[in-house]
């Protein structure tokens, strides 16, 4: 016998499983505001990332702490230690050469001191010195060989009394220089030795030399076009309030402006301030092709006024929205140099100081087009004005991130292109506004930089 | 606020959208909101919410909740979206999304299993044809009634199709516990239908 309660679980299935309720209207316009925050962390956590990976980078590549210390390039590294072992081998093998002649400690102290063995006197010669202090002045010559070989002069004594066994052991020093087993082992092992002999590259002399002075003061004056991106959503469920914004609102020109402070500061690091100025403007296009306008006139003292006339036709309507963003940026960055020209790396973020806007826009409320911003006093197209605010009096913060490349013309003055990308974190419109709006701009500056 | 008479025209207002106009396939809408697609995103939800609002009422106490569980799972799906393998039924994953989203819930708020007082069993089983009487709201209603722990239960086995062992895993409880869980549910439910059955008869006369 089929148990009942199974039967009462089956039509429990078959009612409920599939069976669908409309979900509140308010649940899809909080996961998409909530999969934006999420898109806009990402991008702020791919920039920050990108920074910290460009200044890595910049520091790996510019390497400013790679050719100042010699003390850590000579330590006593495995391959540095086999070098000395050979200098002794070498040094020996004089030893053996010349030990017939006399005493071992005579002729290092010839060979290694440029002091003493120039003007080396047979009487000098004669008398021995303790082989311990012998072998440590020796070697903190060596040491100082290494890294300084230019020290070593090995020319003959000019003095014809000179010993013949001192000028027959600095021949054999001529023969066998220790700056040949020093070049021997230099090939051997090229990284010790490649920072020892890595010369400076010659500054062009268009080019300021950051080397020198690896902390400046630079003043940079841009401008240049852009391209402005509105993106229009809408917040709570209404398309037709939506699609007659997207309908009437069209992309146009931007451009953008600024000057800019920078303090370069340990030869390669940036930190930039100043004023910037992005200015956008769109077309407003309305079209109202049942168009009804009625003509009439007020009579003193009559309230019903009467109809001069009737139009009918279509009501166009073209204008110019125009919305500048007045801002302080604050921005860090690395710049790599090559030759006379290089690149830097920039981002930060930038605060609004000023936003202006002034233009027409279908009103929420109406459905009609409507004016925002300072009324002019001979307004152009619809004399009504919002029935009710749209814009914040300010756009707060945005996420900027540039690449400049620049180009010296002196050592003063050089010239750079600019693409920059500014996203504005938070709407411009309020959020009582039924449509949430938002800009990103990708600008492209084109301006000079006086280095002071 | 809505009512149940809203569980006759869910599809019209599904197809009330623009959107259904042009519908993408299953994976094209997949595809879109894999590349960001915000229109894809809204489609997609369209799409599923209703089913996915009456799993999270049979789940939820109260329809905030459910619409808390709603919100929270849908971001779970577009968030997880790439782990899906376009292998299977993409409703069934998202369910099972929606459902785990929902047992989380349940979890953090730590509910009590409630000891109700139909611990005693009735006297004889509800007819099966009483219980089919009954519309897919009333019977949600029933569900939603039920103490939180034998509702999880009743749901995960009863409904979705989930074996005692994989309930019990879910939950966090043993599964014998799952099985007792679930026949209380089901005694609670029954004495809900006669209690409804006894109304009815009244009103009748």
């Amino acid at each position: 016998m089929e148990n009942p309660n199974y039967k009462i679980d089956e039509i429990f299935r078959q009612r409920l499983h599939d069976a669908e309720v409309p979900p509140p209207p308010f649940v899809w316009p909080a996961v998409e505001h909530a999969l934006r925050k999420r898109r806009r962390q990402w991008i702020v956590w791919m920039f920050a990332f990108g920074v910290v990976a460009a200044c890595v980078g910049g520091l790996w590549l510019s390497n400013p702490w790679g050719e100042a210390n010699p003390r850590e390039v000579s330590a006593p590294t495995a391959d540095n230690q086999s070098i000395e072992q050979e200098k002794t081998d070498f040094e020996h093998k004089n030893h053996d050469e010349t030990l017939s002649v006399g005493p071992t400690s005579e002729n290092r102290q010839i060979v290694g001191s440029k002091n003493s063995g120039i003007k080396a006197q047979p009487q000098k010669v004669s008398k021995a010195q303790p082989s311990v202090i012998d072998d440590q002045s020796f070697i903190s010559t060596n040491t100082g060989l290494t890294t300084k070989p230019e020290l070593i002069d090995f020319t003959l004594p000019t003095n014809k009394e000179a010993d013949p066994l001192i000028t027959q052991a600095l021949q054999i020093a001529q023969v066998h220089p220790l700056s040949s087993i020093s070049k021997q082992k230099q090939a051997a092992s090229p990284k010790v030795f490649k920072l020892h002999t890595r010369r400076k590259k010659a500054e062009p002399k268009f080019c300021y030399d950051f080397s020198r002075h690896p902390s400046a003061l630079l003043l940079d004056v841009y401008a240049g076009p852009s391209l402005a991106q509105s993106s229009l959503t809408s917040r709570v469920d209404d398309e037709p309030y939506l699609n007659q914004r997207l309908a009437t609102e069209q992309r146009s020109v931007a451009m953008n402006a600024g000057v800019r402070a920078t303090l370069m500061f340990n030869r390669n690091f940036l930190v930039r301030t100043g004023l910037h100025y992005d200015h956008v403007t769109e077309v407003f296009e309305f079209i109202d092709p049942t168009s009804v306008t009625y003509i009439l006139r007020y009579n003193n003292g009559d309230p019903i006024p009467d109809t001069l006339g009737v139009q009918y036709g279509e009501n166009y309507l073209k204008t110019y929205n125009r919305y500048g963003m007045l801002d302080i940026p604050l921005m860090v960055g690395v710049e790599m140099r090559r030759g006379r020209s290089g690149f830097s790396i920039n981002a930060g973020i930038s605060a609004n100081v000023h936003f202006q806007k002034r233009g027409v826009i279908i009103d929420p409320i109406t459905h009609e087009p409507a004016r925002f911003g300072p009324i002019p006093n001979k307004p152009i197209g619809p004399n009504a004005t919002l029935s009710q605010e749209v814009f914040r009096p300010n756009v707060g913060l945005s996420a900027i991130a540039s690449i400049q490349w620049y180009w010296h013309l002196n050592t003063r003055l050089r010239l750079f292109v600019e693409p920059s990308f500014r996203q504005v974190l938070r709407p411009v419109s309020l959020d009582s506004h039924p449509v949430e709006q938002r800009y990103s701009i990708l600008g492209l500056r084109l301006g000079a930089t006086k280095i002071f | 606020m809505r009512t149940f008479g809203e569980f006759a025209a869910p599809a019209s207002h599904l197809h009330s959208s623009p959107n259904y106009r042009n519908p993408l396939n299953e994976h094209e809408l997949i595809r879109g909101c894999l590349r960001g697609s915000a229109q894809c995103q809204r489609d997609l939800y369209e799409r599923f919410a209703g089913k996915m609002y009456a799993v999270c009422l049979r789940y939820a106490r109260t329809r905030e909740d459910a619409a808390d569980i709603l919100q929270e799972g849908f971001l779970k799906v577009f968030s997880k979206l790439g782990q899906f393998q376009f292998q299977g039924s993409f409703e069934g994953w998202v369910r099972r999304v929606m459902v785990n989203t929902a047992l989380r819930a349940y979890q953090k708020q730590r509910y009590e299993f409630e000891q109700s007082g139909y611990e005693r069993l009735p006297d004889l089983p509800v007819e099966p044809d009483a219980v089919a009487m009954l519309s897919a709201a009333e019977l949600l209603n029933l569900v939603r009634q039920l103490p939180d722990g034998y509702r999880a239960v009743f749901n995960l086995v009863a409904i979705e199709g989930y074996s005692h062992a994989e309930a019990a895993n879910l939950l966090g409880i043993q599964e014998s516990t799952s099985r007792s869980q679930l026949t209380k549910a089901r005694r609670h439910l029954e004495e809900e239908v006669r209690k409804l059955e006894r109304t009815m008869i009244q009103k009748d006369f």
